[in-house]
């Protein structure tokens, strides 16, 4: 569990990034984190492994406060953290030696570091890209290898920032595919985007604006807000569709979130066969 | 085809050993190359033909590798051919060619070594083999792993900053900066570029200190994929190495060969 408590922070001299933010991510979940540009999400996830430091306010993850210099090193392994950038973060020459360097800064033996390597590599399917050059890869692949990177430091929690940015349809249906089933397999996942459509899987959907948490609930409650509200941020188009003809009248379900639930909905109100 | 300083993924004796192996190796015959004499170069030479195999590499490659090299070869050659000893100009001399060709041959020598060794080993393992051979520096405060580190990830964003000068290069392009013409007006556009160019690197390198921050990079020294001790192979290349240096050496300096 990854608790916030009142964090508040700001860079050198700048004013307030985060103000007050109480947020918790159980074990387990699936967390949607979503918001405008410049709401101050990066800041917030670069906060769930100590990256940054609150102002003000607590960060503790399972017990251990990011202020502690001592647990750092232990979370950061238990956190992860996949970067919008992959070439950011991609520091081997090849995806083998890129893969193995978390592990290899935990001071890992070499035979545990081989093993992590190559489970790491099969859990996101890249096992066949292991003597290539990260610069010799697609979009998509840059970020799998990322992902793997950070996997072989075996987390209980990874961070998304941003996952399917730049990527084509193919990219982001492999990398959001890759997500579903490390959440699956138990790993906490806290995905970060500014584009809802891509959280209606989520458990839980966090809404920031301007520093500040304003909406959190299960997907269809927060899509159902946000149709009431006026802020900056609009709920996809199928809430946006459902909600719309919900307002006119129609006696549709909002809560499905999918192509295929709306269809069913829609289909049974007009009389479908 | 096989370029100066590329690395090129083959299995042989050679690829199999030690970066750090390979790397004392080459120095020791470097040093062979510079002090053996014309009897140094020659048995140097003899055992590079000899020792292709070993490397997985081709003749025809590693004259390719040399090719655009030769010119400085020629360079060298022609100015000791006509200016040997300070003699005035345009006049050839037996002794000044003969020092031309020994210095040619000393210099393609020591570009066959490099082709060697960076031909059999990967970038990564040349920087890591390297820091681990300074690593005895560290006791003089020398942060030898972080420097290691550094060299390794400039390589690895040589790449990527190719591909951002040409992104920027084909913007300025597509908004009317005229490419062709002189060398100055080029080199003005070029210079313009560098700017923006070191703005992308400097706000790269943060984000990726934050990156390697995450993946618990600096908390201590980090273990190596790469086995700590050296083989039997190892140590009977360097021997064989040592050996033929040593030889060459001792006989090119105790009995009058040339």
């Amino acid at each position: 569990m990854i608790v916030l408590e009142g964090v508040t922070f700001s860079y050198d001299g700048g004013p307030p990034v985060l103000k007050d933010v109480d947020l918790s991510v159980g074990e387990g979940e699936y967390l949607g984190l979503a918001g405008p540009n410049g709401c101050g999400k990066t800041t917030l996830a670069m906060h769930l492994n100590g990256l940054l430091r609150p102002r003000a306010g607590t960060v503790t993850v399972d017990g251990l406060s990011v202020a502690d210099p001592s647990s750092l090193r232990k979370i950061r392994a238990l956190v992860g953290m996949v970067f919008q950038d992959p070439d950011s973060q991609i520091v081997g020459m090849t995806v083998e030696e890129d893969v193995a360097f978390g592990p290899l800064n935990l001071g890992l033996p070499p035979r545990e570091v081989r093993r992590r390597l190559e489970e790491s590599l099969e859990q996101v399917g890249i096992a066949h890209l292991r003597r290539r050059s990260p610069h010799t890869l697609s979009g998509g692949e840059k970020r799998l290898v990322a992902v793997a990177g950070v996997l072989a430091m075996r987390p209980r929690y990874i961070v998304f920032d941003e996952p399917a940015a730049f990527l084509d349809q193919a990219g982001r249906a492999l990398v959001l595919g890759v997500m579903n089933r490390l959440h699956r397999e138990g790993i906490t996942i806290v995905h970060i985007t500014h584009d809802l459509a891509d959280l209606v899987a989520a458990d839980r959907l966090v809404v920031m604006e301007a520093g500040t948490v304003t909406l959190q609930g299960p997907p269809p409650e927060v899509f159902g807000a946000l149709m009431e509200g006026e802020g900056p941020l609009a709920p996809p188009p199928l809430a946006r569709l459902l909600w719309g003809l919900k307002r006119d009248g129609f006696p549709v379900r909002t809560d499905v979130l999918t192509v295929d639930g709306a269809r069913l909905t829609i289909g049974a109100l007009l009389g479908g066969r | 085809m096989l370029r100066f300083g590329d690395y090129t993924p083959r299995d042989s004796l050679l690829h199999g050993l030690d970066a750090r192996v390979k790397i004392a190796a080459s120095a020791i015959l470097s040093v062979v190359a510079l002090t053996g004499g014309w009897s140094g170069l020659a048995a140097l030479t003899i055992a590079g033909a000899l020792s292709l195999r070993g490397a997985g590499l081709s003749f025809k490659e590693v004259l390719g590798a040399m090719k655009p090299l030769l010119f400085f070869a020629f360079l060298l050659f022609t100015m000791h051919a006509f200016f040997h000893e300070g003699r005035p100009l345009i006049d050839v001399t037996g002794a000044g060619v003969l020092a031309g060709l020994y210095t040619a041959w000393q210099y393609l020598a020591l570009v066959a070594v490099g082709i060697f060794l960076t031909a059999t080993t990967p970038p990564s393992e040349l920087v890591a083999g390297l820091g681990r051979l300074l690593r005895p520096l560290e006791r003089w405060g020398v942060p030898v792993g972080d420097i290691s580190f550094m060299v390794a990830v400039s390589l690895r964003f040589i790449p990527l900053l190719l591909g951002e000068y040409e992104r920027l290069r084909a913007a300025r392009a597509a908004r009317g900066a005229d490419w062709e013409g002189g060398v100055a007006k080029r080199l003005g556009l070029a210079v313009g570029l560098v700017i923006p160019l070191l703005l992308g690197a400097f706000r790269r390198a943060d984000d990726l200190a934050v990156a390697v921050e995450a993946r618990g990079y600096g908390h201590r020294a980090p273990s190596s994929l790469r086995g700590g001790e050296m083989g039997s192979p190892d140590r009977r290349f360097l021997a064989a190495v040592a050996s033929l240096a040593l030889v060459v050496i001792v006989l090119h300096h105790a009995l009058p060969l040339p």
